[in-house]
């Protein structure tokens, strides 16, 4: 692979808005993009100790998104308290396994593999670590692509609510635990925007110099 | 004021490679050489095409955000609901943070999205630049990040399916418009911000 030049070592500013090279240095604080006046910054500021904080937050409430309900339906056959584990469970039992794997997949495995991986991406570029940066990249533009797609639950729940109105017959009423899967998904899209994937190929440039 | 430096450079936002520009032709894409992420697309659409399907996403966000989404029957009782019925019945049981999440990410983000790109798109297809070009430009980056009519369309699939047991299910007009939408808003997105602003700049004020 020939020689990568990074645009710091040029001393070019991309301009994290509109993507205007300026020309500037690390140094230089408080340098506005001339074309569409955003902050310019070599890389986004306090980057991993927002991700930390999103991160933290977002596996504190992890806990009770799991534990506590996220409905509760009354029928005629009595009232049933379901969690998310539980809705899948369901989905299974009822013939819908294609279903199930996506409900599955979409939230637990996904919020799950993504706290998992901010942690490990915060952790190695603290360490100013060399390795498997190009997994580690890849891991990140995973994230950034699958992220969002843990808030189905919040749908499902929204509509089965407003679908399920037949006072006496049937009724869907949220649980506690559907407010805190939806900060779950909100600080962990939080965190994954803090973090700057640049920072993981920063170790090398650093040893260079 | 910094200067702007050269512009046949790009520079890769995941990490920071400087590559030479090259001329690409209609749909191609280039790689960073470092870290595999995308560069660059060239453009399929010129800004008269992305406003033609911006047009197109606002009537079928008009369209998903009034008609029933599906309509249910439980043994003779009949219901119907509409996007906006899940949202005030999920803030009149009890669960307001349900109600502003999907508000937000379904209803008023996409909303925000499709009002500043006419309002970019409008004037650039006549070959002028929208007065606060950069406000708009800035609104469509944010909100972006928080616009979900995909997963939507998704968590109707599977509403629908877990509802199937319980009662006779039929998906309604405003289901069909939700998955209209989601196709054409991702078109619509899908371009490149540097791109705009570089037509922009050679547009007139």
């Amino acid at each position: 692979m020939s020689a990568i030049v990074t645009a710091r070592e040029l001393g070019v500013l991309p301009c994290g808005q509109c993507g205007l090279l300026c020309r500037g240095s690390h140094a230089d604080a408080g340098l506005a993009c001339p074309r569409c006046g955003t902050a310019l910054h070599a890389r986004k500021p306090d980057s991993i100790a927002r991700t930390w904080a999103f991160l933290i937050a977002a596996a504190i409430l992890y806990v009770p998104a799991n534990l506590l309900t996220v409905m509760r339906t009354d029928s005629l056959f009595g009232s049933e308290d379901h969690t998310i584990l539980g809705g899948v469970v369901e989905l299974w039992n009822d013939g819908s396994w294609d279903l199930a794997a996506i409900v599955f997949v979409a939230s637990i495995v996904v919020p799950i593999l993504k706290m998992l991986v901010l942690a490990v991406l915060a952790i190695t570029v603290q360490r100013h670590s060399h390795w498997r940066r190009h997994e580690r990249a890849r891991l990140y533009r995973m994230l950034d692509a699958v992220g969002h797609w843990s808030m189905l639950d919040v749908y499902v729940v929204a509509l089965l609510i407003g679908l399920v109105r037949f006072r006496g017959i049937a009724e869907v009423l949220p649980g506690p635990g559907i407010a805190a899967f939806g900060a779950v998904v909100v600080l962990t899209l939080l965190s994954s925007i803090s973090l700057d994937p640049r920072l993981i190929w920063d170790a090398r440039d650093a040893d260079r110099a | 004021m910094p200067t702007q430096a050269t512009i046949a450079l790009l520079v890769c936002e995941q990490c920071d490679a400087a590559h030479r520009k090259s001329h690409m032709r209609r749909g191609q894409v280039a790689q960073c050489a470092r870290c595999g992420a995308r560069l660059e697309r060239a453009q399929r659409l010129t800004p008269d095409g992305m406003l033609a399907m911006t047009i197109a996403a606002a009537i079928m966000f008009i369209l998903a955000n009034i008609y029933p989404i599906v309509r249910v029957d439980v043994r003779g009782a009949y219901g119907v609901s509409t996007f906006w019925g899940a949202i005030l019945a999920s803030w009149n049981e009890g669960s307001e943070t349900v109600a502003v999440l999907a508000a937000l990410t379904v209803f008023f983000a996409p909303l925000a999205e499709l009002l500043a790109a006419g309002y970019v798109l409008l004037p650039l297809a006549r070959g002028r630049r929208a007065p606060h070009f950069a406000g708009a430009m800035r609104v469509l980056r944010l909100v972006g990040e928080w616009s979900m009519p995909e997963v939507f369309l998704l968590g109707a699939i599977v509403a629908l399916v877990k509802l199937g047991d319980l009662a006779t299910v039929i998906p309604d007009i405003g289901l069909w418009a939700f998955g209209a939408l989601t196709w054409l808003i991702t078109l619509v997105t899908a371009f490149d911000h540097r791109w705009l602003w570089d037509i922009a700049m050679e547009a007139e004020a």
